[in-house]
């Protein structure tokens, strides 16, 4: 479970997040839709401990995070948090950050080694695997500058996948590829719920988040506005943000 | 890239710190040096050996009246002659620290040198003599120099007087056969120097100069020693009274000054000429060359092997967000990239010595070109590092590496891949730059070909071997950054 309670982020006197509050229940997909700007992508860098957040507390499976103007934390307690967010958290970002110097195998297997110190031979193993289900079994030794934006997207997520994280993360997955190949991302992301892994998705596109979304979380101006079903969010939206959004895409 | 001045501008710096450092250096050292002579068993002389017929380089050999003389000296003191070569311009400062025992190059006795040194009693007597282009013949005597562009060597007697006469535009060089080139090419009007050495190079390679009029100074010239040497300087003086007496004296001021030495110059002239290629110096002195490249090489490799790893470390401190390790980095980098290398040469081998810390001429060398090239190397790799997209860094964290991880596995790889040309140039500028250590007697390729330059009054024959020699050495530098690049190709776009 991911529950995010009065987050707050500032860069000077600028509120990115302001109050951000969510929950996520475990095995769902979620999806934090709202225009762009309003600090979803911040909110998801928060989650991953990328960028540190000022107030308000976060809670992933037992870890708990509590803002820095909260509680302080030694950098060595720090750095246990962190280590123990990231192994429940797998991020995949928007423009994908593939190691251009690394082939798509290498790609894959280089943190499973380094972090979890697995042997060569199994992390190629466990990441053989995760290409095979993303469909580039046959891609294992080019760079990623010789894949198509669709095929980075995949190696991305086997990336992330070889760490086995239970939560993981995506940001604007949609925004970087063709609009033909969104059935294609709706599809990778299905198979990664049945696999039951928790997704938080970062979107500003309604139509590819009511294909994908258990939950939906409205979000404007560095907080949750509402959430609940497709149905409900996107279907009967009680608050006049949300409503002025699902307006502007019929 | 760094800027890089004329050798003679160098030059000028040198004389200047160098006369500081001479004064700083002076006070530090104590010790008897007779007694340190005897025990080593060998008398180390400083001499520049670009001064036939008084000192030069014959194949791997020391040759030249003073030569002989110091070779008699150190018989005489019941030990070997050690002779140490020196560019002029760093030659009392290394005296002065210990490099070698005496100084015996034509040094004239001057008031302000005694102020800072011994001489021993003077053994020869020679003054300046104005050398002209044949026919010119308006310049007679030091009057008519008035208005005129006279060259010099740097650091010389001749430099010294002409600078007190008012209205000479004295120009210096850093030998005296780049003054006489200069003069036959019609740049300079006139070349005042040492009466032995002027007759000995006109004589042998310059037939369009001539001499005029007589030595308008009287000068005496004697042995160099340290302030601290009274009693190796009494030694010597006794020596030298025992070769005048015995006749040895006489006999070699024959040798090299009397009318044989006058013909077989002549002889070994002729065809010898400074402005044509000429395949026989070359044939001759490649054993000296293959000593000045064999030095240039270690130096420049040893100190690019020390070089981009300092600078590798420095470019990490520098991007910590501590300012306990990025200051510290930063205020390196901006100092030693912003003080000359040849100051920095001179700091570690003259002025190190006087808080104890004696280096050898090739370490101090090493370490001034590893330090300076870090600095360079630093902001190579820093930019290096920065010019990373920040999502490397984000993505990798993600995965749970540390920033360290981070750092040697993702990061550090792609700037490699992007750093190797600009290394590349630095690497071939520290490889010439390596040139400047010859201050400190250090017979690179560079000072090599002075060298050879002097001995056969031969530039036009020297400087562009020793142009296409320096040209070699970058291939293998060239060829492996090629290769690197080659290897990396389908990964340097993203």
């Amino acid at each position: 479970m991911i529950e995010a309670t009065g987050l707050v982020k500032r860069y000077g006197t600028n509120a990115v997040l302001d109050g951000a509050s969510f929950v996520v229940q475990p095995g769902q997909i979620a999806t934090i839709v709202g225009p762009s700007g309003c600090g979803k992508s911040t909110l998801l860098r928060c989650v991953d401990r990328l960028e540190p957040f000022d107030r308000g507390t976060l809670r992933i499976g037992d870890v708990e995070i509590v803002g820095a103007e909260e509680r302080s934390v030694t950098p060595a307690e720090d750095r246990v948090l962190t280590r123990r967010v990231r192994e429940r958290v797998g991020m995949v970002f928007q423009s994908f950050h593939l190691f251009p110097h690394l082939t798509v195998l290498e790609n894959c297997i280089e943190a499973p080694r380094i972090v979890k110190g697995l042997p060569r031979a199994a992390a190629e193993s466990v990441a053989r695997r995760y290409l095979t289900q993303v469909e580039l079994g046959e891609k294992l030794d080019a760079y990623p500058a010789q894949l198509s934006g669709g095929q980075q997207q995949r190696v991305a997520i086997a990336r992330a996948l070889a760490m086995e994280p239970e939560v993981m993360l995506f940001d604007e997955p949609t925004s970087a590829l063709d609009p033909q190949l969104i059935q294609g991302v709706v599809r990778m992301l299905r198979g990664l719920h049945e696999l039951g892994k928790t997704l938080v998705v970062v979107s500003h596109d309604m139509n590819f988040a009511r294909q994908i979304s258990d939950r939906v979380i409205y979000f404007e101006n560095g907080h949750a506005i509402e959430a609940g079903t497709v149905d409900e969010v996107f279907g009967a939206p009680q608050r006049p943000e949300t409503q002025a959004f699902v307006r502007s895409f019929s | 890239m760094r800027p890089r001045g004329p050798r003679r501008r160098a030059g000028r710096w040198a004389v200047v710190v160098l006369a500081l450092l001479a004064q700083v250096a002076g006070r530090a050292w104590s010790e008897s040096s007779f007694e340190r002579v005897h025990g080593s068993g060998a008398l180390r002389i400083g001499t520049d050996a670009t001064y036939p017929p008084l000192e030069y380089v014959e194949g791997a050999r020391f040759e030249g009246f003073e030569i002989d003389l110091g070779t008699a000296l150190a018989r005489e003191l019941g030990v070997r002659a050690e002779f140490v070569n020196a560019s002029f311009d760093g030659i009392f400062p290394a005296l002065q620290n210990g490099s070698f025992d005496a100084v015996i190059s034509a040094v004239t006795i001057t008031p302000e040198r005694s102020a800072a040194m011994l001489f021993s009693d003077p053994y020869y007597e020679s003054g300046q003599l104005i050398a002209i282009r044949q026919g010119a013949s308006i310049i007679q005597a030091p009057a008519d120099l008035v208005g005129k562009r006279v060259g010099v060597q740097i650091n010389t007697t001749a430099q010294i007087d002409l600078e007190k006469r008012p209205g000479i535009d004295v120009a210096v060089y850093n030998t005296i056969d780049l003054a006489l080139l200069d003069l036959r090419n019609d740049r300079i009007d006139a070349v005042v120097g040492d009466a032995p050495v002027l007759r000995f190079m006109i004589r042998q390679s310059f037939r369009e100069l001539q001499t005029v009029g007589r030595r308008f100074t009287d000068e005496k010239f004697g042995i160099a020693l340290a302030p601290s040497s009274d009693d190796l300087r009494r030694a010597i003086n006794a020596a030298l009274w025992r070769i005048q007496d015995s006749g040895e004296f006489d006999r070699l001021h024959e040798k090299w000054f009397g009318e044989a030495a006058e013909r077989s110059a002549e002889a070994a002239g002729g065809a010898d000429r400074p402005h044509a290629l000429d395949a026989g110096i070359v044939r001759r002195s490649w054993q000296l060359f293959a000593r000045g490249i064999w030095l240039t090489a270690r130096l420049a490799l040893t100190s690019l092997g020390f070089g981009l790893p300092i600078g590798l470390a420095l470019a990490l401190a520098r991007l910590q967000p501590s300012a306990w390790l990025s200051s510290p980095a930063a205020f390196y980098v901006e100092v030693v990239r912003g003080t000359p290398l040849l100051v920095q040469i001179l700091f570690i081998y003259f002025v190190l010595p006087t808080f104890g810390v004696h280096l050898p001429a090739f370490t101090s060398g090493m370490i001034a070109l590893s330090l300076n090239s870090a600095a360079y190397a630093a902001e190579i790799f820093r930019a290096g590092i920065v010019s990373i997209d920040e999502g490397q860094m984000d993505a990798a964290r993600a995965l749970g590496m540390s920033h360290a991880q981070a750092m040697r596995r993702i990061i550090l790889p792609q700037t490699l891949r992007r750093v190797v040309p600009p290394l590349t140039n630095e690497g071939i500028a520290l490889l010439k730059d390596s040139s400047l250590v010859s201050v400190i007697g250090l017979t690179e390729l560079a000072r090599t070909g002075q060298e050879l330059a002097s001995r056969y009054a031969a530039p036009l024959t020297i400087w562009p071997v020793v142009a296409v020699l320096y040209l070699l050495l970058t291939f293998p530098l060239t060829r492996t950054a090629d290769a690197l690049e080659r290897r990396w190709r389908p990964v340097t776009r993203s």
